[in-house]
């Protein structure tokens, strides 16, 4: 049997995701059982999912993303093509 | 326009250390949204973003004739980027050695490692909103490398894999930064939704 801080441990720490298939349903069955796990479980997906969407929607103002995008096109279009890659 | 279809050009790499101006152009178009979004997730305001992203850029540019292409040209990008912010950090680092969230981790369980203080909080729908209330000024209270590992995770959902290559720290270690991160995180919104 998994323990409460096995399992929170685990969510917190990503090891989830690709752990063997045995563990993985211990995990759910924990979970199943346990409110205050899951809880913390879903506590910790939606403090995910508020970074996503409080950073995810900062888009650059349209006029200083075009000025940094021009200046940065501009800096490539003077590089000199180096065609001296011994790899190619 | 430019073509982003380049962007999967099996040549790619060789393009990019040819220094092909196409190909550059097409990698930072295609990147320089995420790499803005995350300058400004490890805490830089919009002017300071913008100025890491160019010399992020330059950077790439300047040295594009070094990448092997061994890992993805993004993962590359965001390595110069980080790098960057780091560096720019070390000048007003803060000593955070000292990690006092595992012990307060700890504490939350009993000997036979099951909960003695259980999770608080409000239900499902007010801890969202909560949570998208307080995450920015909660994230302040992190860990510059603790706060790098959460955002690349979260909003940019990248793998683990990728973000240790990006930040340079092992498996096991970004293991233990997200640990801590979401942990900190948690027990700062708590601690506001208790104090309400």
């Amino acid at each position: 049997m998994l323990t409460c801080k096995e399992v929170s441990r685990s969510i917190a720490s990503d090891d989830v995701g690709d752990e063997r298939l045995l563990r993985r349903l211990a995990m759910k069955f924990h979970l199943l059982m346990c409110r205050h796990c899951r809880r913390y479980s879903r506590q910790m997906q939606q403090i995910g999912s508020a970074a996503r969407e409080v950073f995810g929607g900062v888009p650059a103002e349209p006029g200083s993303r075009q000025r940094l995008r021009n200046s940065i096109l501009d800096r490539i279009s003077h590089v000199e093509k180096d065609d001296s890659d011994p790899r190619v | 326009m430019l073509d982003s279809s380049l962007l999967s050009d099996p040549d790619l790499a060789a393009r990019i250390r040819r220094r092909d101006r196409e190909a550059l152009a097409a990698v930072a178009d295609a990147y320089l949204d995420q790499i803005v979004r995350a300058a400004r997730g490890s805490g830089l305001n919009q002017d300071q973003a913008e100025e890491v992203a160019q010399n992020t850029f330059t950077t790439f540019i300047e040295t594009a004739s070094r990448f092997e292409g061994r890992s993805h040209v993004r993962t590359w990008i965001f390595g110069i980027l980080y790098r960057k912010i780091q560096e720019s950090r070390r000048g007003f680092a803060k000593d955070r050695r000292m990690d006092d969230i595992d012990e307060v981790f700890e504490s939350r369980f009993s000997e036979n490692q099951s909960w003695s203080r259980p999770p608080r909080g409000p239900d499902k729908v007010l801890f969202a909103k909560e949570a998208r209330h307080e995450i920015n000024g909660c994230l302040e209270t992190l860990p510059d490398r603790q706060r790098d590992a959460f955002v690349l995770r979260e909003v940019e959902a990248l793998s683990t894999e990728e973000i240790c290559k990006i930040l340079d720290v092992s498996t096991t270690n970004i293991g233990v930064m997200l640990f801590r991160a979401r942990n900190r995180l948690r027990e700062c919104l708590e601690t506001k939704w208790e104090q309400t």
